[in-house]
């Protein structure tokens, strides 16, 4: 069998909050990786860029979209900030590029720019949606999160959290992060950084099966984000799952801030992983073979006030009912 | 469908996307992909009969939703099929509703 190498380049999204650390991530970054791998496109929610400046050397390409936020500007700036890096890679001016990354602004919700990522007929077929990463701030994260729900909104959203500002804070200071960064997004992988070989790896792709989920303590601290964790220990009925899947969605996707999965199929050896950020699934990922299949199915939603057991209930009801309608 | 390969049933949305798990005798994806359809459809049917409504594949491309009205509308995928659903039936169509699936019969 022919194997089958995506040509597309990695296209990451790096999130968090004003001043949690992004453009402090990325120059940490693009000092350790070879220079020529790298564009960055850095979106500056004010009308005058600073941050390019502090990345601009490093390189090869950094384009600004100034004077607003991707996320909520559907004018198409994130699309021809990607078209000019992919252009000058098309004319062969681009021998090494690996990845795009784009830097946002402080205030996006990075849901709305997955979607333009993945729903751009242009756009998929040469970026592929890699990764959300989150910047979270050691300092401040807990308490900001409180009255800026963003946050909370960009940790659910993100693959994988550096945690910053380590060094100005007290010792046990770091676990009580994880630990809150854990109950909001149980799946996504935790970084602390700015030092060391971590970051370095910030952008390395996360496994879906990087690890269970952790039964972190119930969010009681966040009324605005709660994840739940799901395990079905039959094959899943991918036909009746979608159909159920995108119901939900469809109905309440605005309060999905994040859905991952890891999925044992009917009919296939090996899991599938599917994930979603609020209405935008990506697409589902088979897992290659000989990945160990696990032994039933886990899911995790991260909702905003929509109760996980009922989420679970429904589609126990459903699954249920479809195999009613098969037998 | 794709239109070189003939795979029916394989399209952009998630819930249709696939991959080929054998490239040179695809055969039994093309089935396997064709059978997974039609049991959505199968599945939708019995959701919006009792709505009123009624789901067509069109030819193994699209959805076409009709009304007893004589209304009809063809969209792109699951997730458009909803929303129109909802806007033909003028019903909220809500899986958490423990009566989601009540009126289809098994």
């Amino acid at each position: 069998m022919r194997s089958f190498v995506d040509p597309r380049v990695d296209f990451h999204v790096l999130t968090g909050y004003l001043g949690s650390g992004k453009t402090t991530v990325l120059r940490h970054y693009l000092d350790r990786t070879p220079a020529d791998e790298t564009a960055v496109i850095i979106n500056e929610y004010g009308a005058v860029s600073l941050d390019h400046r502090f990345v601009m050397h490093a390189a090869p390409v950094v384009d600004v979209v100034a004077g607003g936020c991707l996320c909520c500007a559907p004018s198409g700036q994130l699309k021809d900030a990607v078209v000019r890096v992919l252009v000058q890679r098309v004319a062969k001016r681009l021998p090494g590029l690996r990845r795009i990354v784009l830097e946002t602004s402080g205030l996006a919700n990075p849901a709305s720019i997955v979607a333009t990522v993945l729903d751009d007929f242009v756009l998929k077929d040469y970026v592929r949606m890699a990764s959300c990463v989150a910047a979270v701030d050691a300092t401040d994260a807990i308490e900001c999160a409180r009255a800026q729900p963003d946050i909370l909104a960009q940790i659910a959203a993100a693959d994988r959290v550096v945690v910053t500002k380590l060094d100005l804070v007290a010792p046990g200071r770091a676990r009580e992060i994880r630990d809150f960064v854990a109950s909001v997004n149980p799946a996504c992988d935790i970084v602390e950084s700015p030092h060391g070989a971590a970051v370095a790896a910030v952008f390395d792709p996360v496994p879906p099966s990087r690890r269970g989920p952790v039964p972190g303590p119930a969010a009681s601290h966040l009324d605005r984000a709660a994840s739940h964790t799901l395990r079905i220990d039959e094959d899943i009925d991918w036909p009746a799952f979608s159909v159920w899947l995108t119901a939900l969605l469809n109905r309440h996707g605005s309060r999905i801030l994040r859905f991952k999965s890891l999925l044992r199929m009917a009919g296939d050896d090996t899991p599938t992983a599917i994930h979603g950020v609020r209405h935008r699934m990506y697409p589902p990922e088979h897992l290659p073979p000989g990945t160990p299949a696990p032994p039933g199915s886990e899911l995790v939603f991260i909702t905003d006030g929509l109760p996980g057991a009922e989420i679970e209930a429904s589609l126990q009801r459903f699954l249920r009912y479809a195999r009613a309608k098969a037998a | 469908m794709c239109e070189v390969c003939a795979v029916f049933g394989v399209g952009s949305h998630w819930a249709e996307s696939a991959r080929l798990s054998n490239l040179r005798f695809p055969a039994r994806d093309i089935q396997r992909h064709r059978q997974e359809r039609r049991r959505r459809f199968d599945l939708l049917r019995a959701l919006v009969r009792p709505h009123g409504l009624d789901v067509r594949d069109w030819d193994g491309e699209a959805f076409c939703v009709e009304d007893a009205h004589g209304r009809s509308e063809v969209v792109p995928d699951l997730s458009h099929f909803w929303a129109c659903a909802e806007k033909f039936s003028g019903a909220g169509l809500d899986p958490l509703d423990p009566a989601f699936a009540d009126g289809a019969a098994p």
